[in-house]
């Protein structure tokens, strides 16, 4: 978790930072309901956080305030500074719960968009990339010029893991990656999964996925563990024992 | 006055239904429960008691675990959506703001991808459409008409009958058939939904980008699109005049087109905007409801595409009705 940076006294020390994002003192509201009291969690580089939780807990509520879509109060940090999205385009990749395509762009269009309107990239370019991330992700040159409402439901979250990862992201966020798949393409979405380097994932799942760090969120707050750690937690144990 | 209820027989799932049938008709205040009754039992009296607000008495000893104490209910929320969060919504995507030069490109090719599906994937069936709708609605007028000698003031009065009313309900049917995904998607995008953050994380505001180009191709395309509609409409009407009257074209067209004024087109287009404005309504309506918006496309895709799957074959029928009879007049069959 830590990285070698050069000092102002340029000595090679220990990063001054640790995490590569963090939440901090995070209260979240619907209306007069908190959603989140005063909840905390960090994600170090190249690691994987896994927010579980009963359904209505506040996970993707969760996901949306990290976002920037919805208020909140409290700290969110990116290597120790304020968040903030619009700055790190080019840093988080998105994975929806849907895929959040575009209906009316075809696949390609739709992965290489970030290389357009985010890198600044001519369509012709951005293309060619799309095409060779297509082929990383296992998407077959039939689904290049498809629309994704004639995709499979496995087939939309690997073309939306696809646009996520088309910039090199460090943080990945995915909302529900295998929620709505069979065993079968759940198991493979994991192993495409598993087979990301370098980046760390940040992860809302009701499903069996592995993390080095888990974060259940019940009644409004997170407990925070390892697997090992959580395993005979009273609340949390019940959804790590899934893993 | 206090209305009590008391169970003394054995209550079991098989007289269930009459225990419903009974509490219904009783209403009672209190239920005092003497007999043996079972787990299902106990879930009726229980859910009674809740949508009553009020006390169960449970006397029996295998049930009074379950005694039932009533707490003030909690009201139930009318509006689940948080005023002030959507105040920031519309507050943070209505404000225009200059775009970017690659925000523009993507503006650009939105809205042609918009115009395109209302506009150019709609033209055909608009055309060919409005030519059946001429010939139907002729066809109707001319019939009730005729047998009075009043053969050549129906034309006026169907003229104005096409382009007031037929014309503009038959684009606003097309385009919420064809285009309503895309109309109720376009309202969804106000709100927080996948597509719009991934939009968001490439620095692309979703409304402005979204919404705004979508709205700029509806402005444009309904009009041209009832412009369309009114002539092949007009068209579809001179044929089948000179089918049945046997007046020569140049004379139905004369008398069609004698009373067409720019006012008219005006005023048919108002009317393309005003139904369309109340379609618009009722789709943003529902599908600001959570998770209703999916619903509100089937159903009014549905709707629309039943009426136009009734348009087309009850024009299709006519045309074939109107030309045999036509040909058995003249004797030609």
């Amino acid at each position: 978790m830590t990285e070698k940076q050069t000092n102002i006294y340029g000595f090679k020390n220990e990063s001054s930072y640790q995490d590569l994002f963090s939440v901090q003192n995070l209260t979240s509201r619907a209306g007069n309901r908190v959603i989140h009291d005063n909840i905390s969690f960090s994600i170090g580089k190249s690691s994987r956080f896994i927010i579980m939780g009963s359904s209505g807990a506040g996970k993707s509520t969760l996901l949306k305030v990290i976002l920037g879509s919805h208020s909140y109060s409290g700290k969110i940090l990116w290597k120790n500074q304020n968040f903030d999205i619009s700055q790190l385009a080019h840093n988080i990749g998105f994975q929806a719960q849907n895929g959040g395509l575009l209906s009316n762009y075809t696949v390609a269009e739709n992965i290489a968009m970030p290389l357009q309107y985010v890198a600044n990239l001519n369509k012709n370019h951005a293309i060619e990339i799309a095409w060779a991330k297509m082929k990383l992700f296992d998407l077959n040159s039939d689904t290049f010029h498809k629309y994704p409402s004639s995709l499979s439901g496995g087939m939309i979250k690997r073309v939306a893991l696809a646009k996520a990862m088309v910039l090199d992201p460090e943080l990945l966020i995915l909302d529900e990656p295998t929620s709505g798949l069979d065993a079968v393409n759940s198991d493979n979405f994991v192993a495409l999964l598993d087979s990301l380097k370098n980046v760390s994932v940040l992860c809302v799942t009701h499903d069996s996925i592995d993390g080095d760090q888990y974060g259940i969120l019940h009644d409004k707050k997170i407990i925070i563990g390892s697997k090992k750690e959580l395993a005979n937690h009273e609340i949390a144990g019940k959804f790590v024992g899934k893993v | 006055m206090s209305n009590t209820l008391i169970l003394h027989e054995l209550w079991n799932t098989q007289n269930l239904e009459i225990l419903i049938n009974k509490l219904n008709q009783l209403q009672p205040d209190e239920i005092i429960i003497k007999g043996e009754i079972t787990e299902n039992v106990f879930c009726v009296i229980k859910i009674y008691a809740m949508q009553q607000n009020f006390l169960v008495k449970c006397n029996h000893e295998n049930w009074q675990h379950s005694i039932y104490t009533p707490s003030p209910r909690e009201p139930i929320p009318v509006f689940q959506y948080d005023l002030a969060e959507i105040k920031k919504i519309f507050e943070d995507n209505l404000i225009i703001k200059p775009l970017t030069k690659s925000q523009q490109i993507f503006w650009i090719d939105y809205f042609n991808r918009m115009f395109d599906l209302l506009f150019t994937q709609n033209i055909w069936v608009i055309s060919a459409l409005g030519f059946l709708m001429g010939i139907l609605s002729v066809n109707e007028t001319y019939e009730a008409l005729a047998q009075y000698g009043a053969h050549f003031n129906t034309l006026p009065l169907w003229h104005s009958t096409t382009y007031k009313i037929i014309s503009p309900m038959f684009v606003n049917f097309i385009i919420s058939s064809r285009s309503c995904s895309a109309i109720s998607a376009s309202f969804k995008k106000i709100a927080n939904d996948d597509e719009s953050i991934s939009l968001k994380l490439m620095n692309l505001p979703h409304v402005q980008l979204i919404s705004h180009p979508f709205f700029v191709a509806c402005i444009l395309a309904y009009p041209l699109l009832n412009l369309i509609s009114i002539i092949s409409c007009q068209l579809g009407g001179v044929f089948m005049f000179m089918m049945l009257s046997r007046i020569g074209p140049l004379f139905v067209l004369h008398e069609i087109f004698r009373d067409m004024r720019l006012i008219s087109i005006f005023d048919s287009t108002l009317r393309v905007f005003l139904s369309g404005i109340c379609a618009g309504f009722i789709v943003s309506i529902i599908g600001f409801q959570k998770d209703k918006v999916s619903n509100a496309d089937m159903l009014i895709s549905t709707v629309s595409n039943t009426i136009t799957a009734i348009l087309i074959s009850s024009s299709v029928v006519t045309v074939l009705y109107s030309m045999m009879r036509s040909m058995l007049i003249k004797g030609t069959l």
